[in-house]
């Protein structure tokens, strides 16, 4: 099996991502797109894991891309910060743009699992997503804990905390402003849906992203088989399993058909080790080998 | 289960390019298999800056800022080559375990094909132990982004980063546990990365001023939070002075971490960060005056 690995600067509007197909001498139906995590790190990503999945996919015959987003890498233009209900599907699909198999699927870890999610509804011929750790929650980046604790405290208590860790600098900081304000608004809608909950359905899990949600919901009405793979150490995975408590366990049994859930040990959003990233990348693999051809259904 | 990795063959394919008004970058593989990622400005080049990078959890740090400043290099006259060195980032070819000595190789051949102008390193962390290796046979200047000033001190670094590591996940293993890892798996989970025994035993006896030889400038760079140099930093430069290498400091008030809080609790990109600003000036100003 030969693989050649093509570097490309995607065109971007005025800007380009830098991304590298790996092509296999012999491919099937199926290409894949890697969706990196939000964050600094680069194509190769730590221990060369993108490297090495790109690799392995292709040597199982699915021609693989794998790219920076925008201000990271080699790519250029600038990232503003990473929020998991703004997904950057635009730059996805110019990375998608590069495959010219008959079915696209994507592959997302964390904020590019979120933005996967985001594109299967809008994109044609997607024949698969597969999320890695996807947080079920919105936040921007380094606002997961503060956000989580709206829900979990009550007013005082996390105003008090608030205040606490309050600075006299902190109110001529814009940036630490703007932060205020993005917790203060996921505090005000997490106790205006806690005090109206009597007038609704109950939901045992109002801190879901409805956009999460309505997303999965896509993807079951649609049929494109799903892949939902955490690693049972870590916060997204049990924050995930309690919401199964709510409306996502009954969208994840109305789309067993279609949606595979796999737990493996560990942690998949960080796969710091390699042992992990290889378990991850098996996960995923047999994943694909199990998809069906497009038109064979 | 855990399937190993396949042994595949990877081949490079067609280089990639892209234009600007300013420049013309160019992404290709060379015939070692090492992703070379060329940047020229369309005015004529006046120099060639070659990158050297660090390793590990350090390369991912860095390397957005060795971009940067790549593209600032060729809008400023100098063509710019960024290298992944064979097994690292995303070369390809054979499986590479990197040494100072490969690295340095990689800086060397590319600077063997970069033509006939004047040269110049930029050199990232570890990249400075690789470059100054290279001096041994190209004499040229050297730009040192918070060098790895002492191999030792480095290695120390990256056991407490293990035993740090170990605690936060509940466990407590020493530090000489730690190199008994080293010694008996022939590698450590550090920096956010495998970092192997083998490049941990190089490096631990170097010192970038011992390693260092030739006469051509060197630039030390420093960033923290205050622009007072550190007193190793100031050493460094001494006993570049005291062989007779012209060193100076360009100390910039910044944060190493580019993307942690840099405006308060918030994330600025690199981009708008004035330390990139001084850096990408001090840089070229003092490339401008060391390349003949």
């Amino acid at each position: 099996m030969t693989i050649v690995d093509r570097p490309v600067f995607v065109p971007f509007g005025d800007e380009a991502l830098f991304a590298i197909a790996s092509e296999p001498d012999t491919a099937g139906p199926h290409g894949v797109v890697l969706l990196p995590a939000g964050g600094h790190t680069f194509t190769p990503q730590g221990n060369r894991w993108a490297f090495d999945f790109a690799h392995r996919l292709a040597a199982a015959g699915f021609p693989t891309v794998r790219f920076d987003w925008q201000g990271i890498g080699d790519s250029t233009g600038v990232v503003e910060t990473f929020t998991l209900h703004q997904p950057a599907t635009t730059e996805a699909e110019a990375a998608l743009s590069i495959l010219d198999t008959e079915s696209r699927v994507l592959v997302g870890q964390c904020y590019g699992a979120r933005t996967a999610m985001a594109m299967a509804d809008r994109t044609e011929g997607i024949g698969g997503v597969a999320l890695l750790a996807p947080p079920v929650r919105d936040f921007a980046r380094g606002d997961g804990t503060a956000t989580r604790q709206a829900y979990e405290l009550s007013t005082r208590d996390f105003v008090t905390q608030g205040l606490r860790r309050l600075s006299p600098s902190t109110l001529i900081d814009r940036a630490q402003l703007e932060r205020i304000g993005r917790v203060g608004r996921t505090l005000v809608r997490a106790k205006w849906r806690q005090l109206t909950a009597r007038f609704r359905a109950p939901d045992p899990t109002p801190w879901v992203s409805e956009a999460f949600l309505s997303q999965l919901e896509g993807l079951v009405r649609s049929g494109v088989p799903t892949l939902l793979l955490y690693g049972e150490e870590e916060n997204d995975y049990k924050e995930f399993d309690e919401a199964r408590a709510g409306k996502l366990g009954e969208l994840l049994e109305r789309g067993s058909s279609t949606v595979t859930i796999e737990v493996v040990p560990g942690s998949a959003h960080a796969a710091e080790t390699v042992e992990m990233q290889q378990l991850v990348v098996s996960k995923v693999e047999e994943w694909l080998v199990g998809l069906e051809a497009p038109g064979a259904a | 289960m855990t399937k190993p990795t396949r042994r595949l063959e990877v081949a490079g394919g067609p280089a990639a390019t892209r234009e600007t008004a300013e420049l013309v970058e160019t992404a290709g593989f060379d015939d070692s298999g090492r992703l070379l990622i060329r940047t020229v400005p369309r005015s004529p080049s006046i120099g060639t800056v070659v990158f050297a990078s660090s390793l590990f959890a350090e390369l991912q740090q860095n390397y957005r800022r060795e971009v940067l400043l790549s593209r600032a290099a060729a809008a400023a006259g100098f063509t710019a080559v960024r290298v992944h060195y064979r097994g690292v980032g995303n070369s390809i070819g054979p499986p590479v375990t990197p040494t100072l000595d490969t690295m340095a190789d990689d800086i060397t051949d590319v600077i063997g094909d970069s033509g006939d102008g004047p040269v110049a390193i930029v050199a990232t962390r570890l990249g400075a132990l690789a470059a100054a290796r290279v001096r041994r046979k190209l004499d040229v200047p050297i730009a040192l982004w918070e060098p790895v000033l002492d191999g030792g001190r480095w290695v120390e670094e990256v056991v407490k980063a293990c035993v740090a590591r170990e605690v936060a996940k509940g466990g407590g293993a020493t530090a000489d546990e730690i190199r008994g890892r080293w010694a008996t798996d022939g590698a450590v989970f550090a920096l956010g990365e495998v970092v192997p025994a083998v490049f941990v035993d190089e490096v631990a006896d170097t010192s970038l001023l011992d390693m260092m030889t030739g006469s051509a400038p060197v630039l030390l760079i420093q960033m923290a939070r205050s622009d007072r140099v550190r007193p190793a930093v100031e050493r460094a430069r001494s006993g570049l002075a005291d062989r007779g290498i012209d060193a100076e400091v360009l100390s910039i008030v910044g944060h190493q971490v580019w993307w942690l809080k840099v405006g308060g609790d918030q994330f600025v990109p690199i981009e708008r960060q004035e330390a990139t600003t001084v850096l990408n000036q001090g840089v070229l100003d003092w490339l401008k005056r060391s390349i003949t």
